[in-house]
């Protein structure tokens, strides 16, 4: 679910849905080497693929990136509302707090 | 040639170290450039390999250096380490950085982190046909202008603009300052005051030649490798010093990567015009179906299958062909020749030397083509999709998605699945996937069950060998869960992957791929495989000169109460024991125990009569489970760089074969069967 300022992790991020990374939290080196692919504060990402369990892809800086859940957990992001045309994005908004809630991983550390 | 005057200039070798990350296309320029004149070895001291080559330009002589293919320089991997002490301490002339014109921020990032090791940078910008098809306009002379050093447009696939990266990299051989200029990236604002007083404290500490500024920067990402040399150098009051800025700014390394790609940005900012958001490419319309959970299974499974449809459809007439011209010839030709010397030197030579080496060369077109559909498939851009898809059942072993493409090279041969576990970053899920590596199904254990199941089950036989495949890859899974359990207290690598766009395969980087892949191959067949050939065959044949009396049955016959419990006589505890040197060995071994020579059909009626169904799948299990073969052990020691953990793999598979082989025995006995 998403907290007071709306950072949500990666991996609750439905299929079309855009964010801006907020912050990165874990270990140094995977901080290190997700920073490195582009995932810094600032940087625009697009979920490209979530089915709900297993590995993701993401977009980001034009390079399109398969992380475990567990990784994508430790990126925060910041969920926009653009590009207006994607597809899926109304059902995603809809939907996404729902499944926010059921997924431990979204809440238990803010 | 060479005229007097330029005499100078010809004794001169130029050095140039190629960059780049992975997946742009590096190794095709390397290629292209360098052709034939490879020469494929590893890092010193390290198990990654390194690849070098020359080519000449207007009589100077240009060496080549392929650095590893990494997204940092930061020490998370020794592919990194490796790549940033070559420039650092090799001091190459020119460093060329290539970049994928497509993907160009996330690129110029390694670049952002070779800027500041001082060397001269040229950019070869590639794969702009790529950025073009992507609706991605990227303006070379801009990026130039932006980044003050020379940027090179290519399509390095195609062989368009090498031409110009090979006269850049001449002009900035022998004069960098006048064209390279470069500006440099910088930390975030914020940390600013943090990096100059890190400066201050080590500057008189920092060996030489590595800058101080990047050693400072180093140092506040956290960098393993260089906090380690710095303790050890700095005195105890300045390492605390250094050790409490560090703790205090324990988010620098975000800062750091966010200095460089705000840099990336600015750089950028003119040069590249992006299309409209949210232009679905063909990369994104293939992977719907390639990297679905479902679908791309399926893809999966019918692409392996095609891969080994057309590897013995074509190969396997080859491999019939080598043996009865090349290594039946030689073998007739040696016995001919060593028809008046003394029996054992016969033996030596046709049964240890050119039967251990010549059944492992007749594997070779099986592997060569194998190879090549691997090939295809890496150059596409597929693999990571293969390794996308298997990530869930990796994961159950706690391995991830990568280590799916050297696992199935086992398939072919388990050395190259072995050498494969190189790709795999972490050392623990490496080790991991070296050790279970071995039980993968190769080529020749699949050809020994080809070949006894008929005999052992008659109309049964494809159900059983299905069965027997199925079954020893699920003892593969278990061994993982097992290892990572109990050995590796469960601890999973993390998955990152980046995923490629596909493109148009590059026949001759296949091409390259396919000989170097091969060739070590070969090499390795051609030394330790013969040196272990001609030992056990030793062992086979003396001290009485027949395989009944050997050493090697004295050990058959010591195992004899072992295989007992898993049906076998002391004669199929020998043919297990010859399958060391090669897994084939098992049937030529069976024919020379029951006397019935190489002839086929005899020893399958010797064997039919003499072996119950019961003991033949015994038989069979620990056939397919054994201990590997001598090429593969020599593989794990040379990838583990380790006898305690070759040691254990090999103690492993022993007692899992052997337990495979009584649970099988003893159950079809309480069957009844």
């Amino acid at each position: 679910m998403p907290d007071a300022a709306g950072v949500r992790r990666l991996h609750a991020l439905k299929v079309g849905e855009t964010g801006v990374v907020a912050d990165l939290i874990g270990g140094r080196d995977l901080v290190s080497r997700l920073a490195a692919l582009g995932f810094t504060p600032g940087a625009s990402v697009m979920v490209a693929q979530n089915f709900g369990r297993g590995p993701i892809i993401v977009t980001v800086r034009d390079t399109r990136i398969a992380l475990g859940r567990g990784e994508a957990g430790k990126i925060r992001v910041r969920p926009t509302e653009w590009p207006p045309h994607r597809r899926g994005r109304r059902h995603a908004r809809r939907h996404g707090a729902r499944r926010g809630r059921r997924d431990p991983g979204t809440s238990h550390e803010e | 040639m060479a005229t007097q005057h330029n005499n100078e200039k010809d004794e001169r070798t130029i050095t140039v170290a190629l960059a780049g990350q992975p997946n742009v296309g590096k190794s095709t320029v390397f290629n292209m450039l360098t052709g034939l004149s490879q020469h494929v070895g590893n890092w010193p001291g390290k198990t990654v390999e390194q690849k070098t080559g020359t080519y000449t330009y207007n009589g100077t002589t240009i060496r080549l250096v392929d650095l590893p293919g990494t997204y940092s320089l930061t020490a998370n991997s020794p592919e990194e380490v490796i790549a940033r002490e070559f420039i650092i301490r090799e001091q190459p002339d020119v460093v060329v950085v290539i970049v994928n014109a497509a993907q160009l921020e996330r690129n110029l990032y390694l670049l952002a982190e070779i800027l500041p090791l001082g060397a001269p940078v040229i950019v070869g910008l590639n794969m702009t046909d790529v950025a073009e098809y992507e609706g991605l306009d990227v303006e070379p002379e801009v990026l130039q202008a932006a980044l003050g050093i020379p940027v090179v447009p290519m399509i390095a696939s195609k062989n368009r603009g090498l031409d110009i990266l090979v006269k850049t990299i001449d002009v900035v051989a022998h004069d960098a300052a006048q064209v390279c200029a470069p500006k440099m990236p910088e930390i975030r604002a914020d940390h600013y005051d943090v990096l100059l007083s890190l400066e201050q404290i080590i500057a008189d500490q920092v060996p030489e030649p590595y800058p101080i500024p990047w050693i400072a920067l180093k140092l506040l990402e956290g960098d393993a490798e260089v906090t380690r040399t710095m303790k050890k150098r700095l005195s105890p009051s300045q390492w605390e010093q250094v050790h409490d800025i560090l703790a205090e700014h324990e988010d620098a390394v975000v800062a750091v990567a966010s200095g460089r790609y705000d840099w990336i940005g600015r750089m950028i900012r003119a040069a590249v015009l992006r299309p409209r958001p949210g232009q679905i490419g063909l990369t994104e319309r293939l992977d719907r179906w390639a990297a679905h959970p479902i679908w791309g299974l399926l893809i999966l499974a019918s692409i392996l299958g095609a891969v080994f449809w057309l590897t013995y459809t074509i190969g396997a007439p080859l491999q019939e062909l080598i043996d009865t011209y090349i290594v039946g010839t030689a073998a007739d030709w040696v016995t001919e020749l060593t028809a008046g010397g003394p029996d054992w030197l016969t033996g030596l030579l046709v049964d240890g030397a050119i039967g251990g080496v010549g059944t492992v060369l007749t594997f070779t077109p099986i592997l060569a083509i194998f190879f090549a559909a691997l090939g295809v498939l890496e150059d596409v851009g597929y693999m990571a999709r293969a390794a996308y898809v298997m990530d869930r059942f990796m994961h159950l072993m706690g391995l991830h998605g990568k280590s799916f493409l050297p696992l199935f090279l086992g398939f072919g041969c388990n050395v190259p699945a072995i050498m494969g576990a190189r790709i795999i970053e972490s050392r623990r899920a490496r080790l991991l996937t070296i050790l279970v590596a071995p039980l993968v199904p190769c080529t020749a254990r699949l050809a020994v069950l080809a070949f006894l199941a008929p005999v052992f089950f008659g109309g049964w036989a494809p159900w059983v060998s299905f069965g027997l495949v199925i079954g020893t890859l699920v003892v593969l899974a278990l061994s993982g869960i097992i290892i990572n359990k109990f050995v590796f207290r469960g601890v999973r690598a993390a998955f990152i992957m980046e995923l490629p766009l596909y493109h148009i395969p590059n026949w001759r980087t296949i091409g390259l791929l396919v000989w170097q892949r091969t060739l070590a191959f070969l090499k390795k067949a051609g030394t330790i495989i013969l040196v272990v050939s001609v030992i056990v065959w030793a062992l086979s044949y003396f001290p009485g000169g027949d395989v009944e009396t050997s050493f090697l049955a004295q050990v058959g016959w010591l195992l004899a109460p072992i295989g007992m419990l898993m049906g076998l006589g002391w004669k199929l505890m020998v043919a297990l024991l010859t399958s060391f040197i090669a897994k084939e060995n098992s049937v030529a071994t069976l024919g020379v125990l029951y006397g019935t020579g190489e002839e086929e059909a005899g020893l399958a009626q010797a064997l039919s009569a003499e072996v119950t169904p019961a003991a033949g799948l015994s038989f069979l299990t620990v056939q397919m489970l054994f201990i590997p073969c001598v090429a593969v052990m020599a593989a794990v020691r040379q990838e583990t760089g380790s006898w305690r953990w070759t040691f254990f793999s090999v103690a492993f598979l022993l007692v899992i074969s052997f337990v495979g082989g009584v649970l099988v025995y003893q159950g079809t006995a309480l069957l009844g069967l």
